[in-house]
């Protein structure tokens, strides 16, 4: 039984809140009269509880997640990426005396990319020649309580060390290696049957305590994931895929108890 | 406008949308793996359009480049989808319970079923309605909303949503949901 009335096809629109107030007050006293409408809006408001209560609104699985900021990372330019960000706040409103200087800072930062690029292969080497020579610690531990003092007296820095075999990513141990003209730490871990290395060295030169954005670079078939952060620059290289590598990134940064 | 801030503009304004966009891909292919890809494209090319966005609803704006790229991907054969369209035109003075509903559609529903008949019912609603009623009941659009992200008019949308969820009370008063039985 279907109501006739030119009323009855406004029922969607009122139930919605899309009529104007005229229509809405005509509609209204249509429904006072009318009982098959009535019934039909019971319905329809029975339905619209039926499905907010039990229809599932999918949220994005986090690796989708990953993927899609993995791919937004990867179009910011590098050179940028490093430190423009408080240049830029700077020279917000200041005129072109600053625009010069910043123009000549940006020149500067131009030749970063050279540099980086030597830093990288220095790091892909560094893995490579960790897995070739078998050497990939020395210090053979997955007890982060062994492997950290180890790093005592060695550097002049104390190194994030954690296990995270809880979320599939075990400590193998860690090793001392030459990284960018000094000694750095370097930790393995391994994730099925891929080998991470994590570099870790206090940052000179920059605005120590700003952090940079995790950024993937591909060298010679390895990812590489490196970022900055509270003055401590971080360097992971491995055959695993970058969604993986920012996974463990996050186990990293995240403080542990 | 560098191609910094263009990524991080995205970011703040796009990225909060995500769980949105994944909730229309997954409701338009009704499967995890043919949403997520669906949503890669999607952010892909909404990317690339960026620079065109005008301000107004991102949300819409996204959802609207979703809906497109899935119904683009369908037309070249990258979605296997076996559902029929449903003809409102021909359709329009027959019996509106016309899909077809679960074996067994008399047997007493008990409540933890009701969830699942709800969601089939939804899954089995034909496409032009189902996602006309996902963006009003999920996602809460506005009319003018919903008529930009499908490309059509106002009335259309007013017309399917009507159907669509008559459709929906039809189906579930067989399975014996939401009362009043025999009008």
């Amino acid at each position: 039984m279907e109501c006739n009335h030119p009323q009855a096809s406004n029922m969607v629109a009122y139930l919605d809140g899309e009529l104007d107030p005229t229509s809405r007050a005509a509609y209204a006293a249509h429904l006072q009269d009318c009982a098959v409408c009535g019934r039909a809006m019971q319905e329809i408001q029975q339905l619209s509880a039926n499905l907010k209560a039990d229809v599932p609104r999918y949220a994005a699985p986090s690796h989708l997640r990953f993927r899609i900021q993995a791919e937004l990372d990867a179009l910011k330019p590098r050179a940028t990426q490093i430190k423009t960000s408080n240049w830029g706040w700077v020279n917000v409103g200041i005129s072109s005396a600053c625009a010069l200087a910043f123009s000549i800072t940006l020149m500067m930062y131009l030749s970063i990319p050279t540099q980086a690029e030597l830093l990288n292969q220095e790091l892909v080497a560094s893995h490579y020649r960790s897995l070739l020579a078998n050497h990939l610690s020395d210090v053979v531990s997955s007890d982060q309580h062994t492997v950290k003092p180890w790093f005592t007296g060695k550097l002049d820095y104390a190194p994030v060390v954690d296990d995270f075999a809880v979320d599939g990513f075990p400590l193998l141990g860690g090793r001392l290696d030459y990284i960018n003209k000094r000694t750095v730490a370097a930790l393995a871990y391994r994730h099925g049957n891929h080998l991470i290395n994590v570099f870790m060295w206090p940052e000179i030169g920059r605005q120590v305590g700003k952090s940079a954005a995790p950024a993937i670079s591909l060298v010679q078939g390895f990812n590489l994931l490196q970022w900055s952060e509270s003055g401590m620059a971080y360097s992971a290289v491995s055959d695993m895929s970058s969604e993986e590598l920012l996974h463990l990134r996050q186990l990293i940064m995240t403080p542990k108890r | 406008m560098n191609e910094k801030n263009h990524i991080s503009q995205f970011e703040h304004i796009v990225m909060p949308h995500l769980d949105a966009a994944y909730n229309l891909a997954r409701w338009l292919t009704r499967n995890d793996h043919d949403a997520e890809d669906l949503v890669q494209m999607a952010f892909e090319r909404a990317v690339k359009f960026f620079a065109g966005y005008q301000g107004g609803n991102p949300r819409a704006w996204l959802l609207t480049i979703v809906r497109h790229t899935f119904y683009t991907s369908m037309r070249n054969g990258q979605h296997e989808d076996a559902d029929v369209e449903f003809d409102e035109v021909h359709h329009h003075s027959s019996n509106p319970s016309t899909y077809a509903i679960g074996t067994n559609p008399e047997a007493t529903v008990t409540s933890q079923d009701t969830g699942r008949v709800v969601r089939q019912a939804l899954e089995a609603l034909p496409r032009n309605f189902r996602e006309i009623v996902i963006l009003k009941e999920l996602e809460e659009l506005t009319y003018k909303e919903i008529a930009e992200i499908a490309g059509i008019p106002i009335g259309t949308v007013m017309s399917r949503l009507a159907r669509g969820r008559k459709l929906l009370v039809n189906y579930l008063q067989k399975a014996g949901i939401g009362g009043t039985h025999g009008m």
